[in-house]
C-alpha cells in the first residue's frame, strides 16, 4: 500500500539533505481568493506556474503537469489543487480533495509525492484517506503489466500542522483504508479463483489476528436447518457454507455485534437466469461479504474491545441438473417457510438463514447486514448512497452516524407498510419477491425483517454503492470496497458509546 | 350523500354503526345496542374473530328488539389511540359495510371516550369526512349500471353528544371532501373529454368562487420564452395552457404559498412512445393540476386566510409530425437551454417554465410542485409514500407533518450535486434525463435548476399514489386525490393568519355541486 508520511510545517527537504531533493510531484493549494498557499509558498514563482497551468483555485480542480522550469527544482512535476474559498481544509472536503491529488499522481514517472495544501491533523488524515484510495489501482492480472493502468506512487508525504497528531491518527485510519482496498481485491477476483472455497479461504486468513473461524457446510447446512443456503448454492460445483467469524473483544461472552454479507461468488440468477449483457459484473455479488471480513479485520488488527461476530453467506448461485426451481418450498432456518418465486432473488435466501442463525445462536445486540441485494435501490438512490432499512430508529440512527462519519453515505427508505400483501404466497409463510413494478428493496428488507424477529437490526443494500460506474477524478471505475469503513466507525462509535437498549 | 349530526339515540331503521375497542370493550353505543338487542353484540363477538382491532368490523344483520336493518361493530383499537385518522377510518369502514344492503340511511354512533386524542364533536365531524371520501364513485359513463349495482345510501347521521359543535368542525371538512372529490373526477376523467382546453375552463369557473383566473396560451406563453413547456404540447392538437389561480385570503403583504401541479392531460410519452400496456392509465398523468385546482377552489370556498397561488401547465404529449424529437434542444422561460434526449420525461419540462413564471411574477414565500413525475419512485417506494425532495428542512417538516396527520404520507429523498451531474448534457445546458440510476433524484435535481436562489421548494412525486389500484382506508380504487388533504392541512396550520383581511372581490360559494 501507498506509504503515508506527515511531515511539519517546516521542513521543505522532506527526502534527504538536497533541497527537495527525491520528490517526484509536488502539489500546493490554491485557494481562489488566497492564492497559493502551503508552507513553501511564497518561496517559489507558484503564481507563473498557477497561470501556467491554469488553475483558478475552484474546488474540484486539481491540475498536475510536467515542468522543466517547475518553482520547486528538482521535482519533474507540480500541481495545484483547488480549495475554493474555504479558508481551512475539514475531513469532509480533505477527503475529496485527496482523491483528486490521488487521481493527477498515479501516472507513470512519479512515485513520491509532497502534499503542500496547508491543513490541520484532521482533514491531513482524511486527505491522505482519499489519496490513498483513488491512487491505489485496481487489481491486474495481466501477464504484461499495464504501466499506465497500474501505476502508483509509493510514497506521498503530507504538509500538515502537527504531524505527531496526524500520525497517530493516521495509524489509526490506516487499517480501514487497507481493509477497503482488501475488500475491493475480493470483489474483483473473478469467480472462477474466488469460489465460495475461494472466500472461505480468506475469511480463514483472519485467524492469525486471533480470529475465530467455524464453518458450517456439506451435509451440516441441513442438520442446523440452513436450508436456504443449501437451496441457493446446491447446484454449483462448489458448495455452499456459512462462515462463521468471532472476534471476541474483551469479554467472549458478550453479547456480540453481528455483522451479515453476502456473499454470492457468482451470479448466473440460477434457473431465472439473468441476460448475458454485462452478467461477468456478477462476480462482485459478494461485495456484502468483503465488507464484513474488512470490518473483521479493523476490529482485530486494532484490538477492538468489543465483540463481533460475522456471518458470511456464501454460495455460488449457478444453473444445473440440481438447481433450485422457481415454485420450490423451502424451511429457512427459523422455520419460515419460503416459496422461491424468482431464483434469482437469491441473495435474501442465504441472508435470511445468516440473520436467523445469528439471533438464535449468539443472540446479538444489534445485527447489521450488507448486500448487493436489489436493482431497484439503484433505480432508487443511484450509485451514491446505499439503502439503509431498519425495524428500529435507535439502530438507523447509528448506522447513520458511522456512515457520516466514514464518507460512506446511506439513505434511510421506509420498510412495507403493515398492511402490505406483496409477499403472501399461496403455498407457503412468504414468497421470495413480488413481481412487475414494485418497491423491490423494499420488498427484501420486508423479508429479511422478518428473520431478524425483534432484534435491534438494519439492512444496507449497497446494490448501487458497491462500485463506481465510471472513472472520475473522484473514483476509479469499479469496486469501492464501501461498507468497510462505515462498519468500522461502527465498531469504534460502539466502544466509545455503547448501545443501550433504549439508546435513543 | 347528505351529512347531518343528531343527539345520541337509537335509530330506528337503516344501519347503526357503533364502535368497539380493543379486546371486544364495548363503547357506551354498543352498550346501549346489546342491550336494546338482548345481548346480541356480545353474543356476535364471542361467537366471532372479532376482538375490536382497528378496522375490524362485524355485521349483525336484522337485529331482533332494534328496528335497524344492520348493526355494523368497527374495531376503534385502543381508546388512546383514537384520533382524526381512527375515527376516519371508522366512518369509511361503516359505510363499506352499510353498501352491502340497500339501505338509504347509515347512522355512525360517536362516542365521548376520556382517552381519545379528539373531542367527541371532532371525532364525529372526522367520521362523517371518512365516510364521505370513502362513499365517491365515479359512475358518469356507466349507462347501464344494474340497479343492485347502484349506490342506495342517501344520508349519513352523525350522533354524537354536542352536535352543533360537530357541524361547526364539519363545515371545513365538508369543503375538503367536495374538494377531494373534485380532483378524483378530474383524475378519472378520461382524456377526450379532459384535454388542456376543457381542463383550463374547468379552472376558469373557479372564479365564481373568488379565485381569480389567469390563462396564458401558447401565443401568451410563446412571448414569455416558454420553449420547455411549449416544446411538450407542440405535438398534440390540442393548444396548451397555463393557468394560474389566486386567492388572496391574507394579509395583501404578504408573499403568497405557491403550488404548481403538472398537467399532462394525456402522456403517450410522444416520440419516445410508451409501451400499449396500461397506457390508459396516462390520462391521470395531469393529478399534480387536479390537486392544486381542488386545492384552490378548498381555500376559496372556506374562505382561507392565506394567500396562495396555484399554478398548473396543461398540455398533452402526443407523438405527430409537428411533435419534438429526441435530441432536440429547447430554451426554457429561464434562459437555460435543455436537451430533450427522452421526450417521455415531459412533466419536468412543463414544470421548468411553470416554476420559472410563478418564482418571477409572484415572489412566493414557498413553492410546492406537484407531479406524477416518474416510475423510478414507484421503484423506490411503491404506493405507500409520495417522494419529497426538497431544498428547505423546515418545508420538508411540515409537509411531512401535515401528511401524517391525514394519511397522505411522504418520504423524504435524498439530492445532491453527485446527482446533478448525471444531468449535465454534451450540447445544452442540461438534459432531461439522467439514466435509470436515481431516476426521481435526477429529475427532482432537473426542476431544482429553475428554483431560484433563497427560495424554499419542496417536489412532490406522486407517480405512485396518485392512482391506487386497490382500496386504500379513505379512497376506493382508482383517484385517489393524494395531495389535496395534505397541502390543505398544511396551509391552514402554516400559512393562515388569523383575523386577516378578506379578499375583496369574492363572490358567496356557488352552490355545491354533485358528484359525477
Amino acid at each position: 500500500m501507498l506509504r503515508i508520511r506527515f511531515v511539519g510545517c517546516d521542513a521543505v527537504q522532506p527526502w534527504g539533505a538536497s533541497p527537495l531533493g527525491g520528490a517526484d510531484a509536488w502539489i500546493a493549494g490554491h485557494a481562489t481568493s488566497l492564492g497559493v498557499r502551503g508552507g513553501v509558498a511564497g518561496l517559489y514563482g507558484w503564481k507563473r506556474t498557477a497561470r501556467a497551468l491554469g488553475s483558478t483555485g475552484a474546488a474540484g480542480e486539481c491540475r498536475l503537469a510536467a515542468a522543466a522550469g517547475s518553482p520547486v527544482p528538482g521535482c519533474g512535476f507540480v500541481g495545484l489543487a483547488g480549495l475554493g474559498d474555504t479558508a481551512e481544509l475539514v475531513p469532509e472536503t480533505a477527503e475529496p480533495l485527496g482523491r483528486r491529488i490521488g487521481a493527477a499522481v498515479a501516472r507513470p514517472g512519479i512515485s513520491r509525492v509532497f502534499v503542500d495544501v496547508g491543513c490541520g491533523p484532521e482533514a491531513a488524515i482524511a486527505l491522505a484517506t482519499g489519496l490513498v484510495l483513488r491512487a491505489t489501482p485496481p487489481m491486474s492480472l495481466r501477464s504484461k503489466p499495464d504501466a499506465e493502468a497500474e501505476a502508483c506512487p509509493t510514497e506521498a508525504v503530507i504538509l500538515t500542522r502537527d504531524p505527531a497528531l496526524a500520525a497517530d491518527g493516521w495509524q489509526r485510519r490506516e487499517p480501514a483504508v487497507e481493509a477497503t482496498l482488501w475488500a475491493r481485491r475480493l470483489v474483483n477476483a473473478p469467480a472462477n479463483t474466488l469460489t465460495p472455497a475461494g472466500l472461505e479461504g480468506e475469511a480463514r486468513s483472519l485467524g492469525d489476528l486471533g480470529v475465530k473461524v467455524s464453518v458450517i457446510a456439506g451435509t451440516d447446512l441441513a442438520k442446523t436447518g440452513l436450508n436456504l443456503i443449501q437451496a441457493v448454492g446446491q447446484a454449483s460445483a462448489v458448495p455452499p457454507r456459512l462462515v462463521v467469524l468471532d472476534w471476541p473483544g474483551a469479554n467472549p461472552e458478550a453479547a456480540p455485534l453481528a455483522l451479515i454479507g453476502k456473499g454470492i461468488t457468482f451470479d448466473t440468477g440460477g434457473i431465472s437466469i439473468k441476460p448475458a449483457l454485462h452478467m461477468e459484473e456478477m462476480k462482485g455479488d459478494m461485495g456484502g461479504a468483503a465488507a464484513v471480513l474488512g470490518a473483521l479485520k479493523v476490529a482485530a488488527v486494532r484490538n477492538s474491545p468489543l465483540r463481533v461476530v460475522g456471518l458470511l453467506a456464501v454460495a455460488e448461485n449457478a444453473v444445473g441438473g440440481n438447481a433450485t426451481r422457481p415454485g420450490d418450498v423451502i424451511a429457512a432456518r427459523d422455520g419460515t417457510t419460503v416459496e422461491i418465486v424468482d431464483t434469482d432473488a437469491e441473495g435474501r435466501l442465504v441472508l435470511a438463514d445468516a440473520i436467523a442463525h445469528a439471533r438464535l445462536v449468539y443472540t446479538p445486540f444489534l445485527t447489521v447486514d450488507l448486500a448487493t441485494l436489489t436493482g431497484a435501490v439503484v433505480r432508487s438512490l443511484g450509485h451514491w448512497r446505499a439503502g439503509l432499512f431498519s425495524n428500529l430508529d435507535a439502530a438507523a440512527l447509528r448506522v447513520e452516524r458511522a456512515a457520516l462519519a466514514s464518507q460512506e453515505p446511506v439513505w434511510r427508505l421506509p420498510m412495507p407498510g403493515p398492511d402490505d400483501d406483496r409477499l403472501d404466497s399461496d403455498i407457503a409463510d412468504v414468497k421470495n419477491c413480488g413481481w412487475g413494478t414494485v418497491p423491490d428493496a423494499i420488498d427484501a428488507a420486508g423479508f429479511l425483517g422478518r428473520f431478524a424477529g425483534e432484534g435491534a437490526w438494519a439492512h444496507l443494500d449497497i446494490a448501487g454503492t458497491a462500485d463506481a460506474p465510471a472513472t472520475t477524478d473522484l473514483e476509479r471505475q469499479g469496486p469501492k470496497g464501501y461498507g468497510v469503513r462505515l462498519l468500522a466507525e461502527l465498531i469504534a462509535d460502539l466502544e466509545t458509546d455503547p448501545w443501550t437498549p433504549s439508546s435513543d | 350523500m347528505k351529512v347531518v349530526f343528531a343527539q345520541p339515540g337509537l335509530p330506528k331503521s337503516g344501519c347503526l354503526a357503533v364502535g368497539v375497542l380493543d379486546s371486544g370493550i364495548l363503547t357506551p353505543s354498543a352498550k346501549d345496542v346489546d342491550a336494546a338487542t338482548g345481548g346480541a353484540v356480545s353474543r356476535a363477538i364471542a361467537a366471532s374473530r372479532f376482538s375490536g382491532k382497528a378496522d375490524q368490523t362485524l355485521d349483525i344483520v336484522a337485529p331482533a328488539g332494534l328496528g335497524v336493518d344492520r348493526i355494523i361493530l368497527v374495531g376503534l383499537g385502543k381508546a388512546d389511540m383514537v384520533d382524526a385518522r381512527r375515527a376516519e377510518s371508522f366512518g369509511a369502514a361503516a359505510l363499506v359495510v352499510a353498501e352491502k344492503g340497500t339501505g338509504s340511511e347509515l347512522t355512525l354512533a360517536i362516542d365521548v371516550l376520556a382517552e381519545a386524542k379528539l373531542s367527541a364533536p371532532l371525532l364525529a365531524a372526522h367520521a362523517a369526512l371518512g365516510a364521505s371520501l370513502k362513499g365517491y364513485r365515479f359512475d358518469l359513463y356507466r349507462t347501464k349500471l344494474k340497479a343492485e349495482d347502484k349506490p342506495t345510501l342517501k344520508t349519513v347521521t352523525v350522533t354524537v353528544a354536542d352536535p352543533a359543535a360537530a357541524k361547526t368542525a364539519w363545515a371545513p371538512l365538508d369543503v375538503v371532501a367536495e374538494g377531494v372529490s373534485f380532483a378524483r373526477n378530474l383524475i378519472s376523467e378520461p382524456a377526450n373529454v379532459l384535454y388542456p382546453a376543457a381542463f383550463m375552463k374547468i379552472a376558469k369557473s373557479l372564479e365564481k368562487d373568488g379565485v381569480s383566473v389567469e390563462v396564458l396560451d401558447e401565443k401568451a406563453m410563446a412571448k414569455l420564452g416558454m420553449g420547455s413547456l411549449l416544446g411538450v404540447g407542440q405535438g398534440s392538437d390540442c393548444e396548451s395552457y397555463l393557468v394560474v389561480m389566486r386567492w388572496n385570503g391574507g394579509n395583501p403583504d404578504d408573499a403568497p404559498v405557491a403550488v404548481v401541479g403538472k398537467g399532462v392531460c394525456f402522456d403517450t410519452g410522444g416520440i419516445s412512445i410508451k409501451p400499449a400496456g396500461g397506457m390508459e392509465e396516462m390520462k391521470t398523468d395531469m393529478s399534480g393540476a387536479a390537486v392544486t385546482t381542488a386545492l384552490m377552489r378548498i381555500l376559496a370556498r372556506r374562505k382561507a386566510a392565506a394567500n396562495v397561488v396555484g399554478v398548473i401547465g396543461l398540455v398533452e404529449n402526443m407523438p405527430s409530425g409537428t411533435a419534438q424529437r429526441p435530441g432536440d434542444v429547447v430554451t426554457s422561460m429561464s434562459g437555460q437551454t435543455i436537451e430533450v434526449i427522452n421526450t417521455d420525461a415531459e412533466g419536468r419540462l412543463v414544470l421548468a417554465d411553470a416554476l420559472w413564471y410563478t418564482q418571477e411574477t409572484f415572489k412566493p414565500k414557498a413553492v410546492i410542485d406537484l407531479a406524477t413525475l416518474t416510475g423510478a419512485i414507484v421503484i423506490a417506494l411503491g404506493n405507500e409514500n409520495a417522494g419529497l425532495f426538497s431544498n428547505d428542512d423546515t418545508l420538508s417538516k411540515i409537509l411531512t407533518e401535515a401528511g401524517q396527520e391525514v394519511g397522505e404520507p411522504l418520504w423524504r429523498m435524498p439530492m445532491g450535486d453527485a446527482y446533478d451531474e448525471q444531468i449535465k448534457s454534451d450540447i445544452a445546458d442540461m438534459k432531461n434525463v439522467g439514466g435509470r440510476e436515481g431516476g426521481s433524484i435526477t429529475a427532482a435535481q432537473f426542476l431544482k435548476r429553475f428554483i431560484q436562489p433563497g427560495v424554499a421548494w419542496a417536489h412532490l412525486d406522486i407517480a405512485g399514489v396518485a392512482w391506487t389500484k386497490k382500496a386504500l382506508p379513505t379512497s376506493p380504487k382508482g383517484a385517489s386525490g393524494f395531495g389535496v388533504r395534505l397541502l390543505e392541512r398544511m396551509i391552514a396550520t402554516h400559512y393562515e393568519t388569523v383575523g386577516a383581511a378578506k379578499p375583496a372581490k369574492a363572490k358567496k360559494p356557488a352552490k355545491k355541486s354533485g358528484k359525477k
